[in-house]
C-alpha cells in the first residue's frame, strides 16, 4: 500500500513519479505515465488534492499524470473537486478544467458545467473549451441557454464550443453560424505561391491517429487517408472524418452539421501530432458552409462546398487575422481523396505587445 | 583595455545621459535578479558578440494585479542573469533586454499552455516590436517546460513559431537553465550530448531533452552555432 506523502517524502517517490510530478523535471511521455502502477496512481490521487503538497511536487503535473494514467470517473470527480476549490490558484483550477476535457464521462461534463461562468475568466474559458470536447446534450442545452459572456475571449470560446458540440452530435438547429466574410481580392500583396498538399504515408498517419485518439469523442477519423500541409517551418496534418471516405459518405455533408476534419500540428521534437484546428461543416440552403477554427474559437478560414454525385467541390479563404498567412484553396473531395490547388500570400504582421509601464524610459 | 560603462551605454545600448548599471546596462527594470551580477563581465559580453532578449510577460497589468506577479518578474530577471552566465562560457552575450507584455484582459487561455500547438498560436498572435528574440513567460506548460523551434526565424513576421515559450512554475535555478535551453534551441542548438549540458540529453528517445539545474555546460561547437545565428550581432 502506498505511503502517505509528506514534505520530506518527495525523495521517496519512484523515479517515474519524480519525473512525472517534481518541479525540476521536464516532461514525461504519455506512454510512460500509463505505466504508473496502482500504488503510484493512489499517490497521484492523494497529491492532487493535498492542501500542502511535498516540497517540489507540482500539482499541475500531478493532474496531467492522473488524466493520462486514469481518465475515468474517479479522476473526473477529483478534478471536479479542484475546480470547485475557489480558494485554489486560478492556474491550477484551469489545469483541472483542461484535464476534464480529456475525460469523456458524465462526471466531467457536470463538473465543467458548474464553471462556465466562473469568476476567474481563465477558468471559465478552459471549462467552456473542455465542454466542447466532452460535452453532450446536457452541456449543449446549458450553453445554448446561457447569456452570451461579456468577456470577448470567453464569448468566442463559448460560441465555438457550443457549435463544436452540436457538430460532434450532428445536431441541426441553434443560431445560424456567424460568417466573417473574407475579401480575397483585397487581402494582400506579394507573390502568390502554390499551397503544398501531400498524402501522408501510412506509418505517419497511423501514428498521428494514435496521438489524437479520444481527443474528440464522437468523431472518428479516416484511417486510410490524410494529408500534409507545409505552409511554414512546421508541418500540419489534415485528417478527414471517416464518414467522408465511406460509400455515399459525402452526402452526409449536406445532411447535418459535422466535424469534417481535424488539422493537427506535428511537434518536431516529440514526433507527436497535437490537435490544432477543426473543420466544421453545416448545410446552408443548397450549399455547405465550411469553416476552420482554432481550439480557442478563433476562426481561421471559411467558404462553401457544393455536394453533387460522388464529389464535393469547395473553395475556402483564410479569415484576415493578425499574424496569419492568407490563403485561398479550391478543390474537390471524392472517395478517392482530396485534390486542391491553393494560393498563399505573405503573413500579416502579428500583434505587437506594449512595454510595461515600469520599463518605459 | 578596460571597457567603461558609459562607452557600452552609448556605443552598444544607444543610451546617453545618466546611466543606471542595473536598469540600463543589465536591463533589469524590475529590480535585481536575486543572484550576483558582475558589471565587468556584462560590459565585456555586451560589447562582444551578443543578441537582444525580448521578455514578454503573458497576462500582465502595470500594478501586478494580473497573472504575472512581482515574484514572477524577479524570477524572469534571475533567469536572464543565469542565461547570461551560462552563455558567457562560450563568449555569447545578451546585450539589451526589452520588457513587453500581453495585457491581462486579452490573454485568453495563454497563461497556461497545453501543448506545442498553443505555444505556436501564442507566438503567432503576439510579438514585440523590437529586435530581440521573443521569449514568452507563461505560468505553466502542461507537456513540457518550454517550447521553441530549433533555429528560429529572425523575421518576426514569419508564420509558425517565432519565439520561445517558457513556464514559470519551476524553481529560480531551473527556470534559468530552462531559459538558456529554449533560447539555445532558438539559436540553433539541438539536443545536447549529456545531462550536464545546457541542452541536456534525450536518454529515452521520447523527443524531450532531459535537463536539470546541473545542466550548465556548453561546448565550443555549440557556442559557435549560437554565435552564427541571424539574431546574434557583431561586436559594438
Amino acid at each position: 500500500m502506498a505511503q502517505e506523502t509528506s514534505p520530506s517524502a518527495a525523495a521517496e517517490l519512484s523515479p517515474l513519479m519524480k519525473r512525472a510530478v517534481l518541479d525540476d523535471s521536464r516532461w514525461t511521455s504519455p506512454e510512460a505515465l500509463r505505466r504508473l502502477d496502482s500504488q503510484e496512481l493512489e499517490v497521484l490521487r492523494r497529491l492532487a488534492v493535498q492542501p500542502d503538497p511535498p516540497a517540489g511536487v507540482r500539482q499541475d503535473k500531478v493532474i496531467t499524470a492522473l488524466v493520462e494514467r486514469a481518465p475515468d470517473a474517479a479522476t473526473a470527480r477529483t478534478l471536479g473537486g479542484i475546480l470547485d476549490g475557489a480558494a485554489l490558484p486560478a492556474a491550477l483550477r484551469a489545469v483541472a478544467a483542461v484535464g476534464l476535457g480529456r475525460i469523456p464521462v458524465a462526471a466531467a461534463e457536470t463538473a465543467l458545467l458548474a464553471h462556465v461562468a466562473d469568476k476567474e475568466a481563465s477558468v471559465a474559458q478552459r471549462a467552456v473549451q473542455s465542454l466542447g470536447y466532452v460535452g453532450g446534450t446536457k452541456a449543449l442545452a446549458q450553453l445554448e441557454s446561457m447569456p452570451p459572456p461579456a468577456d470577448p475571449n470567453l464569448r468566442r470560446q463559448w460560441e465555438f464550443s457550443t457549435r463544436l458540440i452540436r457538430h460532434r452530435l450532428r445536431r441541426r438547429g441553434g443560431p445560424p453560424a456567424r460568417v466573417e466574410g473574407t475579401n480575397w481580392d483585397a487581402a494582400g500583396h506579394g507573390e502568390p505561391r502554390a499551397l503544398p498538399l501531400e498524402r501522408i504515408g501510412p506509418e505517419r498517419l497511423e501514428s498521428a491517429l494514435r496521438d489524437l485518439h479520444g481527443r474528440l469523442p464522437g468523431v472518428e477519423l479516416a484511417a486510410d487517408i490524410g494529408y500534409c500541409i507545409g505552409v511554414d517551418r512546421s508541418l500540419q496534418y489534415l485528417l478527414l472524418a471517416r464518414t467522408l471516405s465511406a460509400r455515399d459518405g459525402l452526402r452526409s455533408l449536406a445532411e447535418a452539421p459535422m466535424v469534417a476534419a481535424v488539422v493537427a500540428m506535428w511537434e518536431p521534437r516529440t514526433g507527436r501530432a497535437v490537435m490544432h484546428h477543426v473543420v466544421l461543416t453545416e448545410p446552408v440552403g443548397d450549399a455547405v458552409l465550411v469553416q476552420g477554427f482554432r481550439l480557442d474559437g478563433a476562426r481561421t478560414f471559411e467558404g462553401y462546398a457544393a455536394v453533387g454525385g460522388d464529389a464535393a467541390s469547395f473553395t475556402v479563404v483564410s479569415v484576415d487575422r493578425d499574424g496569419q498567412c492568407r490563403y485561398r484553396v479550391a478543390g474537390e473531395l471524392t472517395r478517392q481523396g482530396l485534390t486542391a490547388t491553393g494560393e498563399l500570400r505573405p503573413r500579416r504582421s502579428p500583434r505587437r505587445t506594449e512595454p510595461p509601464g515600469d520599463s518605459r524610459d | 583595455m578596460p571597457v567603461s560603462m558609459r562607452q557600452v551605454a552609448s556605443g552598444c545600448l544607444g543610451r546617453s545621459g545618466s546611466v543606471s548599471m542595473r536598469r540600463h546596462v543589465f536591463g533589469y527594470v524590475y529590480g535585481p535578479p536575486n543572484r550576483p551580477y558582475a558589471l565587468k563581465l556584462q560590459l565585456e559580453r555586451a560589447k562582444g558578440r551578443a543578441f537582444n532578449f525580448s521578455a514578454i510577460l503573458v497576462g500582465h497589468r502595470d500594478d501586478f494585479s494580473g497573472t504575472i506577479s512581482r515574484a514572477d518578474v524577479t524570477r524572469i530577471t534571475y533567469a536572464i542573469q543565469r542565461t547570461r552566465e551560462l552563455y558567457a562560457q562560450v563568449n555569447l552575450g545578451i546585450r539589451k533586454v526589452y520588457w513587453t507584455y500581453v495585457p491581462e484582459d486579452e490573454v485568453g487561455n495563454y497563461t497556461t499552455i497545453t501543448d506545442a500547438a498553443e505555444a505556436r498560436d501564442l507566438t503567432e498572435d503576439w510579438s514585440a516590436d523590437n529586435d530581440g528574440i521573443d521569449v514568452f513567460f507563461v505560468q505553466s506548460i502542461l507537456n513540457a517546460g518550454g517550447w521553441s523551434v530549433q533555429s528560429g526565424p529572425c523575421d518576426k513576421g514569419e508564420k509558425g513559431f517565432s519565439g520561445a515559450v517558457i513556464e514559470l512554475s519551476g524553481s529560480d535555478d531551473f527556470t534559468g537553465v530552462l531559459t538558456a535551453h529554449e533560447v539555445g534551441h532558438y539559436l540553433g542548438l539541438g539536443t545536447g550530448p549529456n545531462s550536464t549540458n545546457v541542452m541536456g540529453v534525450d536518454s529515452n528517445n521520447d523527443g524531450i531533452d532531459e535537463i536539470s539545474t546541473a545542466s550548465v555546460n556548453l561546448t565550443s561547437s555549440q557556442g559557435s552555432t549560437m554565435r552564427s545565428h541571424c539574431s546574434t550581432r557583431g561586436p559594438c
